[in-house]
């Protein structure tokens, strides 16, 4: 565990570059017999209280010829004085100055959070994989509405017929029972066609992912496994390939695991396990939905070849219905398009979306009503402290020195509540999952900070 | 006449460095610090006071190896100088000379 980058960075700038190297390996040092003892949370705060405390003690550079020499140290003796009497004025005021940094840090941490899912679903819908933007999905549009799913006959003949993608892949979810040993849980996996990883562009994090030769009828059963569980269940096992769990009862090999950004071919939701579409029939035994015309359950996805047009693409999956139409009659009002991941239908963005954006509005308004409080508690300061700048201004602080000093107050207030929201981000991840839709869906709450 | 007197925070410092002997360093004074006043000394509290012992003449001090608990950041080791040594007798026969006479009030056993 490294100790916060920002406390860290603001230490070596406020340490003499000859001094620097064994002062910070002293933090470093009680840092980490800290977060051993007790706990990464506890160290980083203790951290962040030693950094403030260097901070607020710093001399106002007693100048060593290195310090001369450097061009920034004039604006840095700016910054050290009047960041120090900003620390000090606001340290006369403690009662302002929590609830300032506490109204901000909650108002700014909650639209972090918030953000991050955002993020996390809109603007990056399928992390792990290659430029996940790139990615399209296959949709019918027919007269009685659009068809998000294919079945698997259909998908067969859209992937021979669209070649202007590098390749389309098609999945389904489903819950399963996976009895790893003795003990069993329920968990979520998605059954894959043999190229799905291959068009995604996803890379194993070890052994290896699932191929189009094991998505064959009488193929050895073999599964791939998420990060999530190779770290839960298997603690990162280096030789995990090989290993035989029970999914659904049926006894099934791990021949690899997923990268820890990877979290499974549907926007916003985390799987934990991977298994070829051949492994229909051991799943759901004498539904042969392998060879079911009418039965459309498959979610196809491609990517469109780097030198290819979208409109060619269009025209060769329009040419796909006309031969099923040709081969099997029906087909009279369908058509195919193909659609960017994030504003296909179904899934779970449909249903993810509403939530998330009512949720940034309310974060938004929350921000706004914590600055306007900041601001009247501002106000009211400022006329409390009228008699304290006419001194300031009879004693010769021009204008502008008056207005640096209170800039700096804001930007230190601004600062601690950021620093507060960055504190309060430690827990707000796991308190999404209130706002998650009720759902049985395995809704991904990844946050760039607790990512692996 | 002791030439300049210590603040309470240098004895600390001063005593912390005597203890630890040829493994004081920065981080090893704070826990010493810690361990015998019970009091959560600042890193950078014992940093600056260290400097100042140096600058009177009390401390000097020598680069250490890297070790790679600190991420390959060598020690400074500090070790007394022979003024620092008296001053550290000096202070504590001044503690002694006001505790004179004191024995039952301050509890000591006769």
């Amino acid at each position: 565990v490294s100790p916060p980058w920002l406390a860290r960075w603001l230490l070596a700038r406020v340490t003499s570059p000859d001094r620097r190297e064994e002062r910070l390996g002293d933090f470093e040092e009680l840092y980490a017999a800290r977060a051993a003892s007790r706990g990464a949370v506890r160290a980083r705060l203790w951290f962040w209280r030693q950094t403030l405390r260097a901070l607020a003690g710093a001399r106002p550079a007693r100048r060593s010829d290195a310090d001369d020499r450097r061009s920034a140290s004039a604006a840095w003796s700016i910054v050290s004085t009047d960041g120090r009497a900003a620390w000090h004025t606001l340290r006369r005021e403690p009662g302002f100055t929590l609830i300032a940094v506490l109204a901000l840090g909650a108002a700014i941490g909650i639209n972090a959070t918030v953000f991050s899912w955002i993020n996390a679903v809109l603007l990056d819908p399928l992390p792990g994989t290659a430029r996940s933007r790139d990615l399209l999905h296959l949709t019918l549009p027919e007269r009685t509405g659009t068809a998000a799913t294919v079945s698997y006959p259909e998908y067969t003949t859209f992937a021979t017929h669209l070649a202007s993608l590098t390749g389309l892949a098609a999945r389904d979810d489903l819950p399963v029972g996976l009895a790893i040993g003795t003990s069993v849980e329920r968990t979520w996996a998605e059954t894959v066609s043999g190229n799905f990883f291959e068009v995604l562009g996803v890379r194993p994090a070890a052994g290896r992912l699932l191929s189009a030769s094991d998505d064959r009828s009488g193929a050895p059963a073999v599964v791939v496994i998420s990060d999530r569980l190779w770290r839960a269940r298997f603690d990162r096992d280096p030789a995990i390939a090989g290993r035989v769990v029970r999914v659904n009862g049926a006894p099934m090999t791990i021949v690899g695991v997923t990268p820890p950004a990877f979290q499974g071919g549907d926007p916003g939701l985390a799987y934990d396990l991977w298994l070829p579409l051949s492994a229909d029939a051991l799943l759901y035994p004498g539904l042969e939905r392998l060879s079911a015309r009418g039965m459309r359950w498959l979610r196809a996805v491609g990517r469109l070849a780097p030198d290819a047009s979208i409109d060619a693409a269009h025209a060769e999956a329009l040419a796909a219905v006309g031969s099923l139409a040709q081969a099997h009659g029906g087909y009279a009002d369908t058509r195919a398009a193909l659609l960017p991941l994030a504003s296909a239908p179904g899934g779970s963005i449909p249903g993810l979306r509403p939530v998330l954006l009512v949720l940034a509005g309310m974060a938004a308004i929350v921000l706004l009503v914590a600055c306007g409080n900041v601001a009247s508690l501002m106000i009211a300061r400022a006329a409390r402290r009228r008699r304290e700048l006419a001194v300031r201004a009879s004693l010769g602080a021009t204008r502008f020195r008056l207005m640096r000093q209170l800039v700096f107050e804001g930007a230190l207030l601004g600062a601690g509540g950021a620093a507060a929201a960055a504190i309060l981000l430690l827990w707000t991840p796991d308190l999404l999952a209130a706002f998650a839709p009720p759902s049985e869906l395995p809704i991904s709450r990844r946050c760039p900070w607790t990512a692996p | 006449m002791a030439p300049a007197t210590l603040g309470e925070f240098e004895q600390f410092v001063l005593f912390a460095v005597a203890h630890l002997g040829r493994d004081a360093y920065g981080a090893a004074v704070v826990e010493a610090i810690a361990a015998r006043t019970g009091r959560d000394a600042s890193i950078s509290a014992v940093h600056t006071t260290l400097d100042r012992l140096e600058q009177k003449g009390f401390l000097r001090s020598r680069f250490g190896e890297p070790t790679p608990q600190r991420g390959g950041k060598r020690k400074r080791h500090y070790a007394l100088t022979t003024s620092g040594v008296q001053a550290l007798r000096a202070s504590h026969r001044t503690w002694q000379r006001l505790a004179d006479g004191l024995g039952r009030l301050l509890g000591e056993q006769p």
